[in-house]
């Protein structure tokens, strides 16, 4: 279980991360979200062990990562730009991985290289810039961690490999009970994969929930009646959002999906659905009072 | 926790990025050490070249090539998504950044150490080289390169580790090479008045010498002190600037792990008391030495870096803590180098390894930093103090009086003050090194013990010795009488190759002559005699009959040119220009042989044999046709102006 425990890190005068917390159970895959410049990315190298914090501290299993080559044996980080050294092909960099990482296995890699369509002997520095992640992702997965840490995890993939990957990280924490913290600028990316869900706004970690929890707290409904009607028709529910086209209405209501179903029913609907909470949505709920803009988050890349 | 300080992983794939720069400063090295022998062994430079000709690229590897190594490695610290691929690695910094460092080591040892092995290689080809390859000082050259190159190494670490960025970090670089040999300068110079001493560890005194060259540093000159400052100061300034951009997640020194900060500390500190404690350990030479002074010196800026580095008064005194080990570390390392001296030092050859002998004069040379540096020989009245001080006409030295003045001063000295100073000069030496030693400068080794004591006026005899497929060349100093011993047992001796290259053979104690052409050179029994009042001995002008007109007295200067001999071809020559009596004796010997030769010598050998057309007034001669090379005609003229007489 990675805990990350009020973190403190400043650059200069920068405060990037300000007493930050966060937990991150086995088998669990983490999403971490927030604006440009809130911090995602250090979080993900204090973690990784890449540097230190000022304060508080960052454990895996109990044991301090930072300065702990056994424990980082079982963590791998893909930056949002993967680096190659010069000249550097699949097969050199496996070769270098498996110097590094007992764990590192072949027929992983062989497997995940096919899938991924990457050639032995092509310099990855002259890839393109999706290849260059695919050989990353390949060579990380290759490595069988126990956590894996991914930044803009499907930058620069065409929607068919993003798919493959998210495909491959999720079955791959699920097999191995291992876990993941996925950092994106895009709630959309993160929609099908993630367990839980953080959101760091100015340096501060605002937000950590479970999507599953989060989705039980609040129902999304549409309703249709054969009179016209308005919200305060709904006043016996907590509405979130309301919005009406015509006779149809979308509604995010808070409380108990029982009570809910139980209420709109007895006003006899022509219409009534529960629909999906998005994750966009569910944001929408929680943050509504935060004074925090959200919409920069639903911009990010098409799901 | 396991904690590794090395990963070979790293260190392959750092050897394996340096390759195309290794590759390219080793053959670039090799190409200039090796151009001169080659082109010699091709019959395009015959002569004689000694080691510090054909070797100078070496001493270029520290400013040059270290640089370049090491930095090529840090420069992963430079772009965000290199440092977090490297950092995020499962290892620590320490192994991380000892990894690359020695990669970048074995690189430099390769630039250091492959162009001498191939000059070495080339030597024992045949047909036998003329230059004058000793495998010995070359290989010695090499790692005194080698270990400057570490030097530098680890301050251009030390600075990325506080820098980061590139520029940063080379201006930091020059800061931390320069200031400290500054302040050292300025603060004996203002208060002691005295000359500090380095340890004579040859990679030091390289670096040193080049430190000191690329930044200036002497403190006796007003302008040269304030322009060394301002220079420190605006790269000073500089580097601020450059790190200032440096990028916000490589701040904080992300490369510097806890424990290799220890190490670099240490490191630090251990440069800076290098040369107190090596003074200490030598029984504090009070001559010389502010020791007390230095270690001040350099314990402000160990405590200071850390200041600096950690940013906590805490730390102060674990810093305190590590100090045994930083003098730990000054011990051993100074045992080490005497160790190593006395490793690869040999002793004095016996009369039975001596394959053939030239004589010359010494004159030693004390560099800047109190030890001698270099050797010379015969007399070479090359200033004007030694003219205007009419002291003696004994042993030059080069006495420096501070730290920073390199070049020192030049002065004559008296018999009593000459004897005086090698004897003091050579114990310090001997005691410091562990001899006999090594001046590898000029090539030159010179076991010095013999020389302890009061033994008056040495001579340097310059020996070859076959060992094996090698010829090491071989330096020996001795008393006149010891010379003469030497020089008889020698004569005795049946077969006697004379493998010196012929301008060399004018290197003579004066009024020695040479072995003769019908003797010496083809293997039989040298004759070397001491005849000072024979004018024949030396320069001069004689007609067929056998009349002598000119001799040395009648010298005023000779010079090195390069005659035109049409064509636009230049011919290497000396000029030799006569004083008054000399030209009217010239005039003479024109008038009374027109139209026949006049034979110029040296000794016994014929250096030209010029048709006599017209008298000549001008006092002038050229000598053409003797010379291979201009560094021949130098020689010559050089030998040439040992024997004007001076009023």
């Amino acid at each position: 279980m990675l805990c990350i425990k009020n973190l403190h890190k400043r650059f200069g005068h920068i405060h990037a991360l300000d007493n930050v917390s966060l937990t991150v159970p086995r088998g669990t895959i983490c999403g971490l979200v927030g604006s440009n410049g809130s911090g995602k990315s250090t979080l993900l190298r204090v973690i990784a062990g890449v540097m230190r914090a000022d304060e508080g501290h960052v454990t895996l299993d109990g044991e301090r990562i930072f300065e702990n080559p056994a424990l980082k044996q079982r963590i791998l980080f893909v930056s949002d730009e993967p680096y190659a050294p010069q000249g550097a092909t699949m097969r050199r960099m496996t070769a270098f991985y498996r110097s590094l990482y007992p764990t590192f296995d072949d027929a992983r890699r062989a497997e995940l290289q096919a899938q991924f369509r990457l050639d032995d002997d092509t310099p990855i520095r002259s890839m393109s810039r999706g290849k260059r992640r695919l050989a990353a992702v390949c060579l990380a997965l290759s490595a069988k961690p126990q956590l894996l840490l991914m930044d803009e995890t499907a930058d620069g993939l065409d929607p068919v490999m993003r798919h493959t990957v998210k495909s491959v990280i999720a079955s791959d924490v699920a097999a191995r009970d291992s876990s993941a913290i996925l950092v994106s600028h895009s709630l959309r990316e993160l929609e099908s994969l993630c367990d839980q869900l953080a959101l760091l706004h100015d340096s501060h970690l605002i937000l950590d929930r479970d999507v599953f929890d989060l989705k039980r707290a609040a129902y999304k409904i549409q309703v249709a009646f054969d009179h016209p009607f308005t919200k305060e028709r709904f006043s016996g529910l907590s509405v979130v959002q309301y919005e009406q086209h015509a006779s149809v209405a979308t509604l995010i209501l808070e409380g108990d999906r029982d009570v809910i179903e139980t209420t709109v029913s007895a006003m006899e609907p022509l219409l009534f659905e529960m629909l999906p909470l998005t994750l966009e949505e569910i944001f929408l709920y929680e943050l509504r009072s935060l004074d925090y803009d959200y919409t920069a988050l639903l911009g990010g890349d098409d799901a | 926790m396991k904690r590794p300080f090395f990963s070979f992983g790293i260190y392959k794939d750092s050897l394996r990025q340096l390759r195309l720069a290794g590759i390219f400063l080793t053959a670039l090295t090799s190409v200039l050490v090796c151009y001169t022998p080659i082109m010699t062994l091709l019959g395009m430079y015959p002569g004689f070249y000694a080691l510090a000709w054909i070797s100078w690229p070496i001493e270029l590897i520290p400013f040059v090539a270290a640089p370049i190594l090491i930095l090529l490695p840090l420069h992963f610290q430079n772009r965000r998504a290199d440092s977090d691929f490297y950092h995020a690695l499962p290892m620590t910094k320490t192994a991380l950044t000892a990894s690359r460092f020695a990669a970048s080591a074995t690189w430099c040892a390769v630039v250091a150490f492959v162009p001498s092995l191939l000059l070495i290689l080339l030597s024992v080809i045949p047909p036998h080289t003329p230059w004058n390859v000793l495998g010995n000082a070359l290989l010695l050259k090499s790692g005194a390169a080698f270990v400057a190159s570490l030097y530098v190494m680890v301050i251009v670490v030390l600075s990325a580790s506080l820098c980061g960025k590139t520029l940063s970090t080379l201006c930091t670089a020059f800061v931390l090479l320069a200031a400290p040999r500054l302040i050292i300068g300025t603060v004996s110079h203002l208060l002691l008045d005295q000359c500090v001493v380095l340890p004579p560890d040859s990679g030091r005194a390289l670096l040193d010498g080049l430190s000191q060259n690329l930044l200036g540093g002497n403190v006796t000159d007003p302008v040269s002190w304030i322009v060394t400052c301002l220079k420190i100061l605006l790269l000073g300034a500089l580097a601020l600037w450059a790190s200032s951009k440096r990028p916000s997640e490589i701040a904080e020194r992300a490369a510097l792990s806890p424990a290799l900060h220890v190490v670099l500390r240490t490191l630090l500190a251990t440069l800076l008391c290098m040369p107190s404690i090596s003074i200490l350990l030598e029984n504090n030479n009070s001559s010389v030495v502010p020791v007390p002074l230095l270690y001040i010196l350099a314990l402000a800026v160990y405590y200071l870096y850390e200041v600096l580095t950690t940013r906590s008064a805490k730390s102060l005194w674990k810093a305190t803590l590590w100090l045994p080990l930083v003098v730990a570390i000054n011990v051993l390392m100074i045992g080490g180098v005497n160790l190593g001296a006395q490793l690869i030092t040999n002793t004095c050859p016996t009369a039975e390894e001596i394959d053939s002998v030239s004589l010359s004069r010494i004159v030693y040379r004390l560099n800047h930093d109190g030890y001698i540096r270099e050797t010379g020989y015969g007399y070479r009245p090359e200033t004007a103090d030694y003219y205007d001080s009419q002291l003696s006409e004994n042993v030059f030295f080069n006495i420096s009086k501070n730290y920073a003045l390199s070049e020192g001063t030049r002065v004559a000295l008296t018999d009593e003050e000459s004897r005086r100073i090698v004897s003091e000069a050579l114990a310090r030496y001997i005691k410091e090194v562990g001899a006999p030693s090594h001046s590898i400068y000029n090539s030159d080794l010179v076991p010095l013990e013999s020389l302890v004591g009061d033994r008056g006026i040495v001579y340097l005899a310059d020996v070859q010795i076959r060992d094996g497929w090698f010829t090491h060349d071989r330096r020996i100093a001795l008393t006149e009488e010891e010379l003469k011993a030497l020089v008889k047992k020698i004569d005795k001796q049946a077969k006697l190759p004379l493998m010196m290259d012929s301008i060399f053979t004018y290197d003579l104690y004066q009024g020695c002559t040479h072995y003769s052409e019908e003797t010496g050179l083809d293997g039989g029994n040298a004759e070397v005699g001491f005849d000072e009042d024979d004018p024949k001995s030396y320069f001069h002008i004689r007609d067929e009959e056998g009349t002598v007109w000119v001799t040395s007295k009648h010298l005023e200067a000779a010079e090195a040119i390069l005659d035109e001999s049409g064509n636009d071809e230049f011919t290497p020559a000396v000029h030799v220009t006569l004083n008054t009596d000399g030209a009217f004796s010239l005039r003479d010997a024109s008038l009374h042989n027109s139209g026949k030769l006049l034979y110029i010598y040296y000794g016994d050998n014929l250096m030209y044999a010029p048709v006599v057309n017209e008298p000549i007034y001008d006092g002038e001669v050229i000598i053409r046709g003797s010379f291979s090379t201009l560094r021949d005609a130098e020689g010559f003229a050089d030998l040439l102006n040992s024997q004007i007489e001076r009023e």
